[in-house]
């Protein structure tokens, strides 16, 4: 019994100790709404700005209020959509387990092109995060964890660079905004501005369970939505500051 | 040789735990997933006096793991999994419950709405401390209840699945065999009788994952609550036994005549802290009055039955700064309440989860507070320490 007492009371030490100081910079939001996209990954704002395409789990890509709440539903079913941006005017989706990057019309949300990206890992440590650099016309698709890389893509998705990346546990999305890179982790549960070398200029903590998308509206309003909860986390731009 | 071999495997097992080679093989929309897990550790007892067998002080090759996972657009999965160490340790035909060679063989199919069907060979859906993942866990031994000596871990049968409000209830009945893993040797057993089992589980705010330890320090409380039962009579014709090995370590995990297993578990996790607390109970009324587990107690004392239970209290912290998971455990367990006394054991693990990879260096010591005389264990304390990489 005393072993026992002995071991506990270390416990309690190591807990004590391990309360940390961070330089991440803790944002609350300012609104919530919940969504009935079953199991949401990720979400992006249409071109219009007037309404939100959310991808889910179970491979299905739904057009929503800025509420989340559905509008109508593609006919496309995949497999684990993990992944969506808004490039040229369309939408890129990740097919992660299947390893597929589907093209849609936004119009009608039918698929105009599909490209398949090989990728040696697990079916659930594909590409979870796609973002688009309009002004590079280049694509980032980055795997989950173990390990995080960022490939580069050309438009046609041809690969041009691949880059290993250990700032955070995880990557669960992507969003290129204002010119730079910014990633989402689901564990650390951190949103991280990156600069053009990859490495993190700002970091905000976010306390969000199993945060799976984000973006920024044109206001620099953030928004992230919660793949568990199923719900939209609004920022408002001016706690990012 | 044998001891020399696993621990250069052990030393090179820490110089290359960045190994990742899991791969997934696409052909249309059927996806195939190859993974696997090995895992080796050295044990020491502390024996009892008189007691001189020091045979499980060793160097011991837990897990050489293999995983097929499959996934035939949203409507059909399969999964097959096998240990080969297990394989070449139950050479004896004696399939260890906790690592029984084939660990799941099975194929589900989820295109109904209403709900999902598996069929073939794998976890039952009951006990918190039987489904969490072996590779999740900070300890190298599940609490005794989940060992799979009280009731099985593993069986053939079919499985109905339901889950409702975003994954915050679900419903898991099922019929199978009744013989646990000894179900694999193609037969029943001459009662021809199966077992039914079923879990409710309530989870809030959000779903919950079957995990001890809160690798993601989650940023709000989550908890979840479950309870469930099982059910068999089997009733053998005179003369007739149950295949060798099938009634576990202490003749409870079937019997000749009705088994009623009930249990509920309650899981809570915060900011890298994690708790786990699960109760079961069984109710066995042999067919025969005579049965040695009522202990030739009169039927007015035993009124036709025994009962066995066990409490297993879990805590455990994700250090994350330091990727360290400290855990503790405690259980009390009476395998009859016929037989005088009760066992108390305590366990500590620590863990080290290295960055990067899915692999873990872990640590479980333990030792009893009281032990009953059914246990009769030849040691008093326990440490195990080792390595396990999932690739």
């Amino acid at each position: 019994m005393n072993n026992f007492i002995r071991t506990l009371f270390l416990f309690t030490i190591c807990i004590i100790f391990s309360f940390k100081s961070d330089n991440a910079v803790k944002i609350k939001y300012n609104k919530t709404s919940s969504t009935k996209v079953p199991e949401p990954s990720d979400v992006c704002l249409s071109q219009s700005g007037q309404s939100l395409f959310i991808v889910s789990d179970n491979g299905f890509l739904f057009e929503t209020d800025l509420e989340g709440k559905i509008m109508r539903k593609s006919a496309l079913v995949g497999i684990d959509f993990e992944a969506i941006c808004l490039a040229n005017d369309l939408l890129y989706i990740s097919d992660e387990s299947a390893r597929k990057i589907y093209c849609i019309n936004p119009v009608d949300l039918t698929v105009k092109q599909t490209f398949n990206i090989s990728y040696l890992a697990a079916r659930n440590r594909g590409f979870e995060a796609i973002a688009f650099n309009d002004e590079l016309k280049q694509f980032y698709l980055i795997s989950e964890k173990e390990e995080t890389v960022i490939r580069i893509y050309n438009e046609q998705f041809q690969q041009i660079n691949e880059i290993v990346f250990n700032e955070l546990s995880d990557v669960s999305s992507a969003y290129f905004y204002n010119n730079y890179l910014w990633l989402l982790s689901d564990e650390d549960h951190l949103i991280i501005q990156l600069d053009e070398q990859f490495k993190p200029l700002k970091k905000y903590d976010i306390k969000i369970l199993n945060p799976e998308g984000f973006y920024f509206n044109k206001q620099g309003d953030l928004t992230v939505i919660s793949d568990d909860m199923a719900k939209l986390y609004q920022f408002e731009a001016a706690v990012l500051k | 040789m044998k001891n020399k071999i696993i621990f250069l495997s052990l030393i090179a097992f820490f110089f290359c735990n960045q190994l990742i080679a899991q791969f997934t093989i696409i052909n249309g929309n059927h996806i195939l997933e190859i993974s696997g897990n090995i895992s080796t550790y050295y044990n020491y007892r502390w024996l009892k006096p008189n007691e001189l067998g020091k045979d499980k002080n060793r160097f011991a090759l837990r897990d050489a793991q293999f995983q097929f996972e499959g996934k035939i657009g949203n409507t059909w999965k399969y999964e097959f999994q096998a240990d080969l160490a297990d394989f070449v340790s139950n050479t004896t035909g004696q399939p260890d419950a906790e690592n029984p060679g084939l660990m799941e063989a099975n194929v589900s199919f989820t295109g109904l709405k209403l709900l999902d069907i598996k069929i073939g060979y794998g976890k039952l859906p009951y006990s918190f401390q039987s489904l969490v993942p072996f590779s999740q866990s900070p300890y190298w031994q599940r609490a005794e209840i989940a060992r799979g000596d009280f009731f099985s871990r593993r069986d053939v049968g079919i499985t109905l699945s339901k889950s409702l409000f975003k994954s915050k209830l679900r419903f898991d009945a099922g019929a199978y065999t009744g013989l646990g893993e000894k179900s694999l040797i193609g037969e029943n057993d001459d009662s021809g009788a199966l077992e039914y089992v079923g879990r409710a589980m309530f989870c809030y705010p959000a779903k919950y994952r079957y995990r001890i330890v809160d690798f993601n320090h989650s940023v709000i409380p989550l908890f979840t609550i479950a309870v469930n039962g099982r059910y068999t009579k089997r009733n053998l014709p005179v003369g007739s036994t149950f295949p060798p090995g099938s009634t576990g370590a202490y003749g409870i995990k079937i019997i000749d005549g009705e088994k009623y297993v009930y249990g509920a578990d309650f899981a809570f996790q915060y900011q890298g802290f994690s708790v786990q607390l699960e109760a079961n109970q069984i109710k066995g009324t042999p067919a025969d009055t005579n049965n040695a587990l009522l202990n030739n107690t009169p039927q007015r004392f035993n009124k036709g039955h025994f009962i066995s239970g066990a409490f297993v209290a879990q805590t455990s912290y994700f250090l994350k700064p330091l990727s360290s998971v400290f855990s503790f455990r405690f259980e009390h367990l009476n395998i009859n309440d016929l037989v005088e006394g009760y066992t108390e054991r305590y366990a500590a693990a620590y863990a080290f989860k290295f960055k990067k990879s899915n692999a873990m260096f872990k640590v479980q010591y333990y030792f009893f507070g009281k032990e009953e005389t059914l246990a009769d264990l030849k040691y008093s304390k326990q440490i195990r320490a080792g390595y396990q990489i999932n690739f």
